[in-house]
């Protein structure tokens, strides 16, 4: 690791550590799990209301509200704007919000809105990698 | 039990034990007598599909989970593997490169450490034997040698895979994998879920979809829930195996006895039972890997038909491995892209796989319960290290026929979920604890099975290799 990543990454424990209280609790995690995802992909149309639906998928199946550091850490991420390069919570998060929309399988085209499908799940809907053959054969690639 | 005495006794049912016991049984009269013994239960993959999607099954608390059954003495090192029938064929990825000619020459070639007792000459029909039981997908063409083309047409690349093909040939394949590319004995074709630990279309081989029956053959008697612990030995052979099951102990006598467990729970075995082989037990180790994510200029990485596409050996093998250590590269496919406006898919991803030497230092204990073995790992090799700085230099030039923007290494993985080392195989019991048959040293009626058995850790998968090893034991033993 770089020495500036190393650094960077430092100051970003430390300033979830000294984000206030009371700043922190300001926002409910929802609005901070849906904020994260606008703030990575501000520049695509996104539909709110099927952002509010992921993140209530991602509640319901991550149990993210029962651990308490990671709320914080969540709200912290989302007042301080992280992004997925430095994040791997971040970058958990938004790629699956982005695989369980039908972004993809409009082929990446980013002048159209991008609507939530349902939760991103291999076993309950297999074949479903938007990158492989079956969406681009090589003739296509 | 219907007998008190067996003519082949066989600890596990996965992939070693299970490829011993089919040409065992092969080459057996009808009159011979195999008793079975697996610590764990059938946990049908349909069922354990029904687990991960919340769904409630009877199956799920059969088998203990891999990370109970050890203890762990280094928490920033995993091991994984899957209890219960089949073994780790229930949570494999299905990645069957063979290994290299060199790969078993390690000491002549580089002077680091030893020879396999088992050349490549004569594992080859071995290798070819298991790929076509597992109807293995790969290229007409590979690094290493082979006799006929293999059983399934290769994977499909990537756009940036077929650039990659193109400048180095048969240095950049089409992964050879148990992931099916065409329909076969009742698996689908693979479609790139990437998430194949369980496959949700059944396409990689298991010991359960594999159509082998050696378990219904009626000169078998397979006993799950029956934990092997110890062996009697007595005058240089084995004469009883010890379990529990069902709340009890109990011992039974077998002419030949081959302990298919893992690396782990083999080296467990013998260290309780008295082995006094310096080397049981030690050695323990696997691959190191990490990701390299290639960022590229205006193309796309498109295609692709299975979860890794493509092996890469243009950092394996050569005079380097003299100073540090071989490098594998697989190709993913899983569905990662770049959060940037018109460049999604605009990357590659390459796990990068480095060799690594045993080392005694690492190694499995017994612990106050007989059932448990204790792991201790200190960590990977200098060896190893060095391999990791110098691919990073190497790299770009490797990669030098894509429009790289830049590359980003990730931290290295816990675990490649092998387990390799704790039994090694050796031309004498002064370098290692069995021969190249699998058969200790010592206890000459005793198999010791598996990816223990590895003289040196290359970073080819390990699996193809360790079944082709019982055929071969079982083939020139009986």
């Amino acid at each position: 690791m770089r020495r500036r990543s190393f650094l960077q990454l430092v100051g970003l424990g430390a300033a979830a550590v000294a984000v206030p209280a009371g700043v922190a609790y300001s926002a409910s995690v929802e609005d901070a799990l849906a904020g994260i995802i606008l703030h990575e992909f501000h520049f695509l149309k996104i539909d709110r209301t099927g952002v509010d639906e992921f993140v209530a998928d991602y509640y319901k199946r991550t149990g993210a509200n029962q651990q308490f550091f990671l709320n914080v850490k969540t709200k912290a991420y989302y007042l301080l704007k992280i992004d997925s390069e430095r994040s791997q919570l971040v970058r958990t998060l938004t790629t699956l919000y982005l695989l369980s929309t039908d972004f993809f399988l409009n082929r990446m085209d980013e002048r159209k809105e991008v609507k939530y499908l349902g939760w991103y799940n291999p076993h309950k809907t297999p074949c479903a990698n938007p990158f492989s053959a079956l969406y681009y054969p090589p003739a296509a690639s | 039990m219907k007998s008190t005495a067996y003519d082949l006794l066989v600890v596990g049912t996965g992939f070693a034990s299970t490829f011993f016991l089919k040409q065992y049984l092969s080459k057996a009269p009808a009159t011979a007598r195999v008793l079975v013994l697996e610590r764990g239960h059938l946990y049908p993959r349909a069922e354990r599909v029904k687990e991960i999607l919340g769904q409630e099954t009877a199956y799920a608390k059969l088998n203990p989970l891999a990370n109970d059954t050890f203890e762990n003495h280094n928490r920033g090192k995993d091991w994984h593997f899957s209890v219960g029938f089949g073994g780790s064929s229930n949570c494999w990825y299905g990645c069957t490169p063979r290994f290299l000619p060199s790969d078993f020459r390690m000491k002549t070639l580089y002077g680091i450490g030893n020879d396999w007792p088992v050349q490549y000459d004569e594992l080859d029909p071995y290798y070819e034997q298991v790929e076509d039981l597992m109807a293995i997908s790969g290229p007409a063409e590979t690094p290493y040698p082979r006799k006929k083309a293999y059983a399934q047409p290769p994977h499909l690349f990537t756009a940036v895979d077929t650039l990659l093909h193109r400048q180095y040939g048969k240095l950049y394949i089409s992964q050879p994998t148990a992931r099916a590319r065409v329909a076969t004995h009742g698996r689908n074709p693979c479609c790139a879920s990437a998430v194949c630990s369980v496959c949700p279309v059944d396409a990689k081989f298991t010991i359960e979809n594999s159509n082998f029956r050696v378990y219904d053959d009626p000169r078998v008697e397979l006993l799950h829930g029956a934990q092997v612990y110890g062996l009697e030995l007595v005058q240089d052979r084995v004469r009883k195996v010890s379990f529990h099951r069902n709340a009890q102990d109990q011992h039974v006598g077998a002419e030949v006895v081959a302990l298919g467990a893992n690396a782990l729970f083999n080296a467990n075995i013998l260290l309780n039972s008295g082995d006094k082989n310096p080397f049981t037990g030690r050695g323990l180790g696997e691959q190191l890997g990490l990701q390299a994510h290639v960022y590229l200029d205006n193309l796309q990485s498109l295609g692709g038909s299975t979860w890794v596409n493509a092996n890469g050996y243009m950092l394996y093998d050569g005079e380097h491995r003299k100073e540090y250590a071989a490098c594998l590269m697989e190709s993913s496919n899983a569905p990662f892209f770049r959060p940037e406006s018109g460049k999604w898919r605009n990357m590659a991803s390459f796990r990068m796989i480095f060799e690594d030497l045993p080392d005694a230092d690492n190694y499995v204990a017994t612990t106050a319960d007989i059932m448990k073995p204790a792991i201790h790992f200190k960590g990977p090799s200098d060896y190893t290290r060095k391999a990791i700085e110098r691919m990073k230099q190497r790299l770009p030039a490797v990669l030098a026929c894509l429009p790289v923007e830049q590359i980003i290494y990730d931290q290295p993985y816990a675990s490649e979920a092998h387990i390799l080392g704790t039994t090694r195989m050796s031309v004498s019991a002064a370098q290692g604890v069995v021969d190249k048959h699998l058969r200790h040293h010592q206890y000459r009626n005793l198999f010791v099975l598996g990816s223990g058995s590895f003289t040196t850790y290359t970073p080819a998968n390990p699996t193809l290799t360790l079944s082709a090893l019982s055929l071969l034991a079982a083939d020139q033993s009986f």
